[in-house]
């Protein structure tokens, strides 16, 4: 699905009369191979290059160097443009930069109707993914009017509305309570499950990263690491070295080990964590 | 000192053809220097409260009391209130604006008559604490990533030294080891300057790990008001209503499930190692 040759993305700062300022190397190297149907993690530190990365998967940057393909696209060719955003749909971090329409579900059709989906296909599409995000209560209302966690539940059902191969979400989850935040991993993870679409997850809460199948670190513009969450979550010096950490259930089982309790190694969820404990007793 | 909420209500216009109470008849007092938790599922109210705190919305019945006087009250200094009550929104976005990071942290503290010096040194004080690195402070606080933004948002309140301090999702988009050294910096400030902290937040990790108080809100109204132990004692009235317990509750939870007697009232890390070691030993 995603094929990354050493891409380089740099950023060219200017000062007010256009003058360049200073280049920053915000993507320093990047490879990488994503199979199709594969669910993804990306995690790093603030300013590691993560939204960029995502930006130019969905051909909003071109990478300086390297070669990225997207599809079996070139991100080379401008002439993809439009067929790699349709393949790749793009939750961003923010869903103020994503609001088009005055009205909801005009908001998540407009995807769809934009591809040139027939007009009875949208309504149904507007429909299942506001259902599956449970926003169909305020299908008329204004998204500005919506509370932080309702906007982001818009968004996400507009990229769902878009029925894409591969679904990057960058940080989509993060203003979500934590009921509304299982139902859309577990809807992702279905997707990914019964559809085969791919998915890219940019987090940095380290509980969702445990339904990837592979994860990326990525650190000052590189890939540090990858395997997967099980490889990833067994240092947690390394983790923390890159400002990221366990999730709680694997920091429990740490703090016990260092008291001398002899649990399992290699957990990875809570439910694992309970039955090494319930095997001590 | 202290606020006073007094049956607060707040509706909304919305285009539909029912008003919308966003709150309904909230009554509630906090005293100085306490750090209060507010947690409710999306579009529960929180970011409507926080708004009333501090003047930005009038509030259609109900008045609010800082320090005995009615903040609503047509002759009240909204003004003063805003540089003693300072809030960091839940989206970083809507509090950027200036062209340089370090001019964006000096916007507050600048209209409050400071001597340039004590302005720069606070500005220099609140990036630091924040972790922000010192290549960034002349760029464009919208060229920016999403967590570094963040940072600068509440750097740019805490420059202010406010007396309230209100934070609504202050730590979404922060790298774990950047989470909870800003959390870490924020008690540290509170218990410094004693101020009063309030903390909008969907982890119920950080509320259960930082403060004393816990509002509930459902659906507009104020359905609990207790310490971090009472609130998280209700597992199953939380799940009915969007929320959940923290990660360490809910595994205390599953061992207690599986027949192994465990205290469930248990929230963070420390406390959980404790029990269970005294299970085990
Ligand atoms: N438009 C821009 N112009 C110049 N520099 C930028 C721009 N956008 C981002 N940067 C810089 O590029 C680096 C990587 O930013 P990016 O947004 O990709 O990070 P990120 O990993 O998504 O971080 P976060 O976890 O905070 O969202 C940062 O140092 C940032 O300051
Ligand atoms: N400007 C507005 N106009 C009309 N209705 C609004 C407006 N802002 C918020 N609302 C509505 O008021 C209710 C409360 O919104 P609020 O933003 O306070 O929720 P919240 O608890 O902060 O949610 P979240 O966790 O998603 O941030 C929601 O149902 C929302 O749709
Ligand atoms: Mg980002
Ligand atoms: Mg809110």
């Amino acid at each position: 699905m995603i094929k990354a040759e050493n891409i380089v993305y740099e950023y060219i700062r200017r000062d007010e009369e256009g003058n360049v300022e200073g280049i920053d190397r915000v993507l320093d190297g990047i490879s990488l191979d994503v199979q199709t149907g594969e669910f993804i993690a990306v995690i790093g530190h603030n300013g590691s290059g993560k939204s960029t990365f995502a930006r130019n998967l969905n051909r909003l940057l071109t990478p300086t160097e390297g070669s990225l393909w997207i599809d079996g696209l070139n991100s080379d060719d401008m002439e993809n443009t439009w067929k790699i955003r349709q393949s790749t749909g793009m939750v961003f971090q923010n869903p103020d930069n994503q609001i088009i329409s005055s009205v909801v579900e005009e908001d998540v059709g407009f995807g769809p109707e934009n591809m040139g989906v027939p007009t009875d296909d949208i309504w149904k599409r507007v429909e299942d993914a506001l259902n599956a995000v449970d926003m169909i209560k305020y299908r008329s209302y204004s998204p500005n009017k919506l509370s932080g966690g309702q906007k982001q539940r818009v968004a996400i059902a507009g990229v769902l509305a878009m029925h894409p191969k591969c679904i990057i979400l960058d940080e989509a989850t993060a203003m979500l309570d934590p009921q509304g935040r299982l139902e859309t991993l577990q809807t992702v993870k279905a997707l990914n499950k019964m559809e085969k679409i791919t998915i890219i997850l940019i987090t940095q809460d380290m509980e969702e990263v445990i339904y990837a199948d592979k994860v990326f670190v990525m650190d000052h513009g590189k890939i540090t690491m990858s395997g997967t969450p099980r490889e990833i979550f067994t240092n947690e010096e390394a983790l923390k070295e890159c400002q990221l950490d366990l999730p709680q259930a694997l920091k429990l089982a740490n703090e016990l080990r260092k008291e001398g309790i002899d649990i399992t190694e290699g957990l990875l969820t809570a439910e694992e964590l309970v039955d090494a404990i319930c095997q001590l007793y | 000192m202290s606020i006073i909420l007094d049956k607060i209500s707040c509706k909304y216009e919305t285009d539909m053809i029912n008003e919308h109470y966003a709150l309904k008849c909230i009554t509630a007092k906090i005293e100085d220097g306490e750090f209060i938790g507010v947690i409710g599922h999306t579009g529960s109210g929180k970011s409507t409260l926080m708004q009333i705190l501090n003047g930005l919305v009038v509030p259609s019945g109900g008045s609010v009391y800082y320090n005995g006087e009615d903040i609503h009250e047509k002759n009240y200094n909204l003004y003063k209130l805003r540089s003693e009550v300072g809030m960091v929104f839940q989206y970083p976005e809507h509090q950027l604006f200036e062209t340089t990071v370090f001019r964006d942290v000096c916007f507050g503290p600048k209209n409050l008559g400071w001597s340039k010096k004590e302005i720069e040194l606070s500005a220099f004080e609140a990036l630091f604490q924040m972790g922000i690195e010192s290549e960034l402070y002349y760029q464009s606080p919208f060229d920016l990533s999403g967590g570094q933004k963040r940072r600068v948002a509440i750097a740019g309140v805490l420059a202010m030294k406010p007396k309230v301090l209100i934070l609504d999702e202050p730590a979404v988009g922060l790298d774990p080891m950047g989470k909870r050294n800003i959390l870490d910096k924020i008690a540290e400030i509170k218990a410094e300057r004693n101020c009063t902290v309030i903390l909008v937040s969907h982890s119920m990790d950080d509320i259960a790990d930082y403060v004393n108080r816990v509002w509930v809100l459902d659906d507009g109204k104020l359905i609990i008001d207790a310490s971090v132990k009472e609130v998280f004692s209700h597992k199953r009235d939380l799940e009915e209503i969007g929320l959940a317990v923290p990660q360490i509750t809910s595994i205390m939870h599953m061992l207690k499930d599986k027949g192994l007697v465990v205290n469930t009232n248990v929230t963070t890390i420390d406390e959980a190692k404790m029990e269970i070691l005294r299970k085990l030993r």
